[in-house]
């Protein structure tokens, strides 16, 4: 379970970093070494898209390449492979920006006070809600103070295990 | 540099380093030090033994598949609710998180 687990974390990741024909293009690469058109080949999608799928890749050290120069031409040819043990380490990495993420908006949670709309479930601060007088910019029902003792809470828990794993 | 050494590495299947220099004709510290890159981009791999009775390290190119065992010991729970991936994890966005309904949506289904 957990290996699937892990799977399925690593897909949803890609989905979200390269896209639907990035994700497609990782699936269809076979092991080892190739061109960016010898993928384009072998995964059936447009070279751009390739392209720009192994740049993601390698700004994220995901993908790696060999250059081999031709020595009559001077012509470089790119081998691009995949860097997948790798992924712990950008894993690793999302992790300290979730962790940085989540402490901005405790500190924000913790120094507002909200106001919501129980028809529409707006919440805006304090600040705002009385510029408009405690209406509703949606709707213009009353809006009503709302306590985020659980939500501060919720966050809390979550980056005290964020940061258990850090040394 | 680093693409003659891999393309030598590539060419012989593996080469001993204390070779590799003298080959390339650097230095056994700057090659020392581009080896250690290459190991750091998981590139090549490397194991320590001993010929003509020297100890020097054995290079390879990297095996993904020996590596992706190693990354399944890796503990994502942190990044998940409960059923989905945290909205930072794999976004490029610039962010304000205070602001971010993504965030706020994951961070409610942290309370259930």
């Amino acid at each position: 379970m957990v290996n699937d687990g892990f799977e399925w974390v690593v897909e949803q990741v890609l989905l979200r970093l390269l896209g639907k024909d990035g994700y497609e293009v990782v699936k269809g690469i076979r092991e080892g070494e190739f061109t960016d058109e010898q993928i384009a080949e072998m995964t059936h999608t447009d070279l751009n898209i390739v392209r720009r799928t192994l740049f993601i890749l390698y700004e994220n050290k995901l993908a790696v390449y060999r250059r081999e120069k031709d020595e009559e031409s001077g012509w470089l040819t790119y081998y691009w492979r995949l860097s997948f043990e790798n992924f712990p380490r950008y894993l690793e990495r999302e992790r300290r920006k979730l962790l940085r993420k989540l402490e901005r908006r405790l500190e924000y949670e913790r120094e507002k006070v909200f106001y919501v709309c129980g028809e529409c479930g707006i919440r805006i601060p304090f600040e705002e809600a009385m510029d408009i007088n405690f209406l509703c910019p949606n709707c213009g029902d009353m809006m009503v103070h709302w306590d985020n003792q659980q939500i501060i809470e919720v966050i809390e828990k979550r980056i005290s295990e964020l940061r258990k794993g850090f040394s | 540099m680093e693409d003659e050494i891999l393309n030598i590495i590539k060419e012989r299947g593996s080469v001993f380093q204390n070779e590799l220099w003298k080959t390339l004709g650097i230095d056994c510290r700057k090659c020392s030090r581009i080896v250690a890159r290459l190991l750091r981009k998981g590139m090549i791999e490397r194991e320590l033994v001993k010929t003509n009775g020297t100890r020097t390290y054995l290079i390879k190119m990297a095996d993904n598949k020996k590596n992706v065992e190693v990354m399944r010991d890796f503990d994502y729970s942190v990044l998940l609710s409960d059923n989905n991936l945290a909205p930072c994890a794999g976004c490029n966005e610039e962010c304000e998180p205070e602001f971010c309904n993504s965030l706020t949506e994951w961070i409610h289904e942290l309370l259930r």
